[in-house]
């Protein structure tokens, strides 16, 4: 229920980050991720917007009110933590009553509240218990419903889920912003994961080196990204040095068509090339129109689950293929020293 | 190399096991627990001529009861209002301590740790020379008189400096523990910054603020050294026991002790089983008196008083000595007499004071060195029984606890207990002199060599023993190839506090030394003697080697990392 708005934001050097000129703008009731790799940038601004980190210049506004100089306690969020961060000597209830108890509120009341959002976790009957007795996914739960109970208006998830079993952090993701939304809150998830990213958010903001790379739509910053690092990012990649020549890519040997439309520019020298964009064929009637193909051979075949990751030599420039493995394919390491033909849409080709 | 392995091989045999952890347990027994348990022994046994004496005399009736009363009642004032200034000024320098990073800590840590170290006959001296004397603070405005007389409030004056590092340290051990993000979790949840302290680091820490302020508790209880120095007329218990024994008076003196004893175990007891359940005052809520007081102004000054009280009240008292000594080195600053230098009195006087003061300083270096090197063989191997054998059963709690109660009985006590055991009165094996002395400072020093190992043993890693042995090593090869390199360490800094420890300690040797003086003692017998400059002399020297001790210790701690 609040509107936030960064201006240009910059952390000093000194503490440690290094957030540079911040432009951002989260509307009220959004679910945004900020993606990027370790000391890149996310928790860095989650702890910004929560007073943690001090701003060396910038503004931050909630609604239009300036809080650059609140401390935490006054701004009205709800932070999640990695580590949970329960309070190991109170219960789950006065753990969840410590906000409203901080703020001076009516007690008997919030108990009411508190127990409807307990079982809104699906926590009930666990009031009584203290975090050593919790699971992880239950901690987690409880620490999302000590954050509204307090009356965050926002919430500032820290990479919440990362120290959850995979099963329970599917689990967890959905059911948790189900109750965001459910709530209208805004809420802020950082995390390094790219599938969390794209799955939760309603616009995802990637972070490298403390400076904003892209801020958009999932299916923007996939499909066009607007700086190699974001396209290299989000998707294991190919990534070469190239030139343009006649409107095409020039890479080695080899021509590479691509949209000019998209690239108007002659002065590209990077090509960025997402994995599991190039499918493999047998037959050079199969490629549709508009990709571009290659005539190749394997080199390596390696095995990654419900992925088969596979190397492809073209005129002595190496392709790096990711693709879903073919259950007809019994044993796909027979495949090295085939002949095979590369193939990949031409709007696949990512310039910078 | 075969030879020694063949043999090792061969020790490692069931019939040599037993009869080396018999030896260990009988060590302990022995040497800790049998002194005490046989003081009480002898009170109870002669408990009508106890009686008679104390509260009955022909003469003097109950007055010496009183008297006792009374010292103990002093003694256990002393110790709360100390632990109470204790707790107030320790926990913002704890928390400052461990939540922040500044220029010098390291260095600033260390001067914490110091009076841990120094002889408490040497601090007592000097905190003496600073407040009560015509040499000390009032120098400045060229006073004729000190400031406060020897008696209570210099008690505490010098209680407080001694026992002030047990909190800071203890305290900032556990709020370092306490995760930052729990912290953070509180100030977003709407908590000030005192709030969030109160209401969540404290009761997290609250187990070492309990345990160091026992510790402070007892120590100053049971402190003798600096207490002999700045009683004057007002007798602490362990000074009056100290002053029983120099008139022989054994039946008073072990009623006394006990006395000291079933208390310090008492309380030691007691906060084991109840400290965990101890809540501090928790849903009550202040927030808006506390927002205020977090202001930065607030917690600023608040940090300034804590560190202008430690640095005026505890440092620069403690370290006086030095500048007296520096003043008065080889003339009086003020009438410019050499005889009362310290040059002088110490190396040119007819009395030869070197002469003392170096067999003494040998003496105690002697002893130090003895009882670490007994130290560093039995307790080890006793903390690795207590550890790892299934044997104890429920008596592992009561030996872990017995393990800790020299810490906390007040070293005569345990003096005497020693000599009442060990000398004539007892199995007569031995005098009061070097070798009576060995044995009082080993039955305090233990809890040092055995504690920490303890938790060593506790947390090492069963697994790299079993990779020994499936290895090919035998049991005693194993622990010696594999074992004590992973616990020297712990070994060599729990020595080095052991050392310290024997090297500072004043209330026990005065009970057992007869005619032998350790370095601490002859400080006291010197300010006996008014040759202050030459007290000085000898203080500074401990205090040197006591920080270098502890400097040696820190490094070995670092390097750990």
């Amino acid at each position: 229920m609040t509107k936030i708005t960064l201006k240009n934001i910059s952390t000093s050097h000194k503490s440690g980050s290094k957030l540079d000129n911040i432009d951002m703008v989260i509307e009220t009731g959004e679910y945004i991720a900020v993606l990027g790799p370790t000391g890149a940038g996310p928790s860095e601004i989650l702890k910004v917007i929560a007073g943690l980190l001090p701003v060396a210049s910038g503004q931050l506004l909630f609604d239009e009110i300036d809080v650059s100089d609140f401390p935490p306690e006054d701004r009205g969020i709800g932070m999640i933590f990695e580590q949970f961060q329960l309070f190991p000597h109170l219960s789950v209830l006065d753990n969840l009553l410590y906000g409203p108890r901080m703020r001076r509120e009516d007690i008997d009341k919030k108990i009411e509240v508190a127990k409807e959002i307990i079982s809104m976790v699906r926590l009930d009957g666990r009031e009584d218990a203290i975090s050593r007795e919790l699971s992880g996914g239950m901690q987690q739960r409880v620490g999302v419903a000590r954050a509204i109970v307090a009356g965050a208006k926002i919430l500032l998830l820290d990479q919440p889920y990362r120290a959850l079993d995979a099963k329970i952090r599917a689990e967890m993701r959905v059911e948790i912003k189900n109750i965001v939304k459910g709530l209208g809150l805004t809420a802020i998830h950082s995390t390094h994961e790219t599938e969390e990213a794209m799955m939760l958010a309603d616009r995802i903001a990637i972070f490298n080196n403390g400076v904003l790379e892209q801020y958009d739509t999932p299916e923007k910053v996939f499909d066009e990204p607007r700086t190699e690092f974001v396209a290299s990012f989000l998707a294991e990649s190919n990534v070469w040095d190239i030139t343009i020549d006649n409107n095409q890519v020039k890479l080695g040997e080899i021509n590479i068509k691509y949209n000019s439309n998209k690239y108007p520019d002659k002065s590209y020298n990077r090509m960025v090339l997402k994995q599991h964009a190039i499918d493999l064929f047998f037959n050079a009637d199969n490629i549709p129109n508009n990709w571009n193909s290659f005539n190749g051979k394997i080199t390596k075949v390696r095995l990654l689950g419900e992925f088969i990751r596979v190397t492809v030599d073209v005129n002595g420039i190496e392709f790096i293929v990711r693709d879903l493995l073919n259950p007809d394919l019994r044993d796909p390491l027979h495949l090295i020293d085939e002949e095979i033909i590369l193939g990949f849409p031409v709007n696949e080709v990512n310039l910078f | 190399m075969v030879k020694l392995l063949n043999f090792e091989r061969f020790l490692s045999q069931r019939p040599f096991r037993i009869v080396f952890e018999v030896v260990i347990i009988l060590v302990f027994v022995s040497f800790v627990l049998l002194p005490p348990l046989n003081l009480f022994y002898t009170v109870i046994a002669d408990w009508n001529g106890v009686y008679s004496l104390i509260f009955n005399d022909d003469i003097l009736k109950n007055s010496v009861w009183h008297g006792i009363l009374r010292s103990i009642s002093l003694s256990f004032q002393i110790a709360f209002i100390v632990t109470i200034i204790d707790v107030i000024i320790g926990i913002p320098i704890a928390h400052v301590l461990a939540r922040y990073d500044f220029k010098g800590k390291s260095l600033v840590d260390t001067i914490i740790d110091l009076p841990l170290a120094v002889p408490t006959s040497a601090l007592g001296f000097s905190i003496w020379l600073f407040w009560s004397t015509k040499d000390g603070l009032s120098f400045l405005w060229n006073g004729d008189i000190g400031i406060f007389d020897k008696g209570p409030m210099l008690l505490i004056l010098g209680h407080v400096a001694f026992s002030f590092s047990y909190i800071v340290r203890n305290l900032k051990g556990v709020i370092e523990e306490v995760d930052v993000g729990i912290e953070t979790a509180g100030r977003t949840l709407g908590g000030s910054p005192i709030s969030v302290f109160r209401t969540i680091t404290a009761p997290m820490a609250k187990e070492g603020l309990i345990a160091g302020a026992v510790l402070a508790f007892t120590r100053s209880l049971g402190e003798t050294g600096a207490s002999i120095v700045l009683s004057g007329v007002f007798q602490t218990a362990p000074v009056q026991i100290v002053s029983f024994m120099d008139t022989f008076r054994i039946a008073q003196t072990a009623f006394l002790s006990l006395i000291l004893i079933i208390v310090s175990i008492t309380l030691l007891v007691g906060v084991r089983q109840y400290a965990r359940r101890v809540g501090l005052p928790q849903p009550v809520i202040y927030p808006t008196f506390e927002r205020k007081i977090s202001s930065k102004a607030v917690v600023r000054t608040r940090n300034i008083f804590s560190w202008m009280f430690f640095i005026f009240i505890v440092l620069i008292p403690s370290l006086f000595v030095m500048i007296y000594l520096f003043m008065n080195f080889t003339k009086n600053p003020i009438t410019g007499d050499t005889t009362t230098g310290a040059l002088y009195q110490v190396f040119d006087a007819p009395d030869r004071k070197w002469n003392q003061m170096r067999l003494s300083l040998i003496v105690s270096l002697e002893v130090a060195l003895l009882v670490t090197l007994i130290n560093v063989i039995i307790g080890p191997p006793m903390a690795f029984l207590l550890v790892k054998r299934k044997y104890w059963g429920k008596w592992r709690v009561v030996l872990d606890a017995a393990v800790d109660i020299p810490l906390v009985i007040p070293s005569s006590a345990l003096g005497f207990s020693v000599f009442l055991l060990w000398g004539g009165l007892g199995l007569g094996l031995t005098t009061p002199g070097v070798a009576m002395i060995v044995l009082a400072h080993l039955t305090f020093t233990y809890p040092f060599s055995v504690r920490p190992m303890i938790s060593y043993f506790e947390n090492l890693d069963e697994a790299y023993y079993e990779a020994g042995r499936t290895l090919g090593g035998s049991d005693i090869t194993t622990v010696r190839k594999i074992i004590l390199p992973l616990i020297k360490k712990g070994i060599f800094s729990s020595a080095i506090l052991t050392f310290t420890r024997s090297m500072s300690e004043t209330g026990a040797t005065l009970i057992v030394m007869g005619s032998s003086r350790s370095i601490p003692v002859y400080i006291i017998d010197l300010v006996e003697q008014e040759a202050l400059p030459a007290a000085a002399f000898a203080a500074s020297m401990l205090i040197l080697i006591s920080f270098l001790l502890l400097l040696l210790a820190r490094f070995i701690n670092r390097s750990d990392n």
